[in-house]
């Protein structure tokens, strides 16, 4: 019998001669998967790259907003007389692109007026570091705050700015 | 009958051989491409995502919420008050003999501050702020009498007893360990280019270093104003004026020379309290102004007025009248993030 099905043919001008419908089916499932594969993992590196990037960038932003409010708080801090009250509340994201972060501000020199505020992720694997130098007041006081609403305040029995949750 | 997608009899048409071969296989990369290109929306979704995030994180800041407005809210706060009290100090004059001499300058700020906080009040409160200034009860600390020294009618800087004599002592000293603002002269002219130059010395009365500032005419034609900025005798900095042959206004903390913003003033740095003193003042002619504080902490005067002259009043000067050297006012600003109560020391053009 003469057919139109695999392995059938009337001549040697067909090309799936000895090819069956399975053997493709399977070579097309297989060839399929291994390029979905290669295209998911891919793709996931360069989404976790991108999101590595975005992470260290909003880390940043977080980190020179609170500079730039510590160094507010310094500039309102210089009058002749102390200041009754001072306190800034800034608020920051709770999250940073789905991770969840902290600031830790650490003095240069004991008693100096140079700190470093370090904003990183909880898992430890993104960190920035913001440097700081005050003027008006005697320094910042070291602390470790987590994220969310962060307030600097003068505390003025020492005569300096500390950093903490509101 | 023809159908759409049949042929005569309704059925639809037999496929290719080619087409059967690549059907089941293009629907299948389709779905693979389908998953790949949702997979990858999905990812770049997040990304971009927190991307705008971020820049809308770091364009959310604002002065007001970083608290720069309550630095422009205290500057401003500064300037009218300043203002304030140079106005008052030009429309009061001494009465003598109350018991309170500057009572009349006390009286005049504290009735002008509640008109100038009702506006200060307004101004900001339709930016959602509250800033409010009050002027403090306590009389020690609200107020920093002074007087204004001058030499208003044109004459020599020598000091004045000596003036007519024939050789005047061209060292006067001003005024006494105390403060200075609102330092201003003006100079006719230099009597000699060939003698020393006149100097106003600021001596600091803890440390004994001395600024001055030399003023002279260049001997050389067509001459100009010079003034030198000089620490413990060392030129620090200089500027040139106009010509000589113009008078020269110079006006200390504005750092001002003929008009021109001058650099080297802004070198002067003494550190409060200073004597001040005019050393060859016998070799200009000219006017000054300059407002001095009392620095009496003992609270208000007696009866009468200076010269109870000694060196803790710090006047050893002929002309002078009663003004106001500083005001402390208290100053209150509180927004949706800052909360912020000092006191602020306003002594406008201190040196």
């Amino acid at each position: 019998m003469i057919g139109d099905g695999p392995g059938g043919g009337n001549g040697s001008g067909r090309d799936d001669r000895g090819v069956s419908s399975a053997v493709t089916y399977s070579f097309i499932v297989v060839i399929t998967l291994a390029l979905t594969g290669g295209l998911v993992v891919g793709t996931d590196a360069l989404i976790q790259d991108q999101r590595q990037q975005v992470v260290t960038d909003q880390l940043d932003v977080v980190g020179q907003r609170l500079v730039a409010t510590v160094e507010t708080a310094d500039r309102l801090s210089a009058t002749a007389n102390a200041p009754d009250s001072l306190a800034v509340t800034r608020e920051f994201p709770d999250r940073v692109a789905g991770s969840a972060y902290r600031v830790r501000v650490v003095n240069e020199n004991p008693g100096g007026t140079e700190s470093t505020v370090y904003v990183e992720t909880v898992d430890g694997e993104v960190s920035i570091a913001v440097r700081v130098s005050v003027d008006s007041a005697n320094g910042i006081e070291e602390s470790t705050v987590t994220s969310g609403a962060i307030r600097v305040r003068y505390e003025s029995s020492n005569g300096k700015l500390v950093v903490d949750g509101a | 009958m023809v159908t759409p997608d049949g042929d005569r009899s309704g059925r639809r048409p037999r496929a290719r051989t080619d087409d059967r071969i690549a059907g089941p296989s293009r629907g299948q990369l389709l779905l693979a491409g389908a998953f790949v290109l949702a997979v990858g929306i999905i990812g770049l979704t997040f990304v971009l995502n927190t991307s705008v995030q971020t820049n809308t994180l770091a364009e959310s800041e604002t002065g007001i919420a970083r608290g720069g407005d309550a630095l422009a809210a205290r500057q401003a706060v500064r300037a009218d008050i300043g203002d304030f009290l140079t106005a008052l100090n030009r429309a009061y004059d001494e009465d003598g003999g109350a018991t309170d001499p500057w009572h009349e300058y006390r009286d005049a700020f504290r009735a002008g501050v509640p008109p100038l906080a009702r506006g200060v009040r307004d101004h900001h409160a339709t930016g959602g702020r509250l800033v409010n200034v009050t002027a403090p009860s306590a009389l020690a600390t609200a107020f920093e009498d002074g007087f204004r020294v001058k030499q208003e009618t044109t004459d020599s800087f020598a000091k004045p007893a000596t003036r007519t004599a024939v050789d005047p002592v061209g060292q006067w000293r001003v005024v006494r360990d105390s403060r200075v603002r609102n330092a201003t002269f003006r100079f006719e002219r230099e009597v000699s280019t060939s003698d020393p130059a006149f100097r106003v010395v600021f001596e600091e009365s803890a440390s004994g270093d001395e600024w001055a500032i030399e003023v002279f005419e260049q001997p050389t034609t067509p001459g100009n104003w010079r003034l030198e900025v000089q620490f413990e005798g060392s030129t620090v900095d200089s500027c040139t004026g106009p010509p000589r042959s113009n008078a020269v206004r110079l006006d200390v903390d504005d750092a001002r020379f003929g008009g021109d913003y001058c650099p080297a003033l802004s070198r002067l740095d003494p550190e409060p309290t200073y004597t001040v003193e005019f050393r060859n003042g016998d070799n200009v002619r000219g006017q000054f102004w300059m407002l001095v504080d009392r620095q009496r902490p003992d609270g208000p005067p007696s009866s009468g007025l200076p010269p109870a002259v000694g060196p803790q009043v710090g006047i050893d000067s002929t002309e002078y009248e009663r003004a106001l050297y500083g005001v402390q006012v208290a100053f209150r600003y509180h927004s949706s993030t800052v909360d912020y109560e000092t006191d602020l020391v306003i002594a406008p053009g201190e040196i």
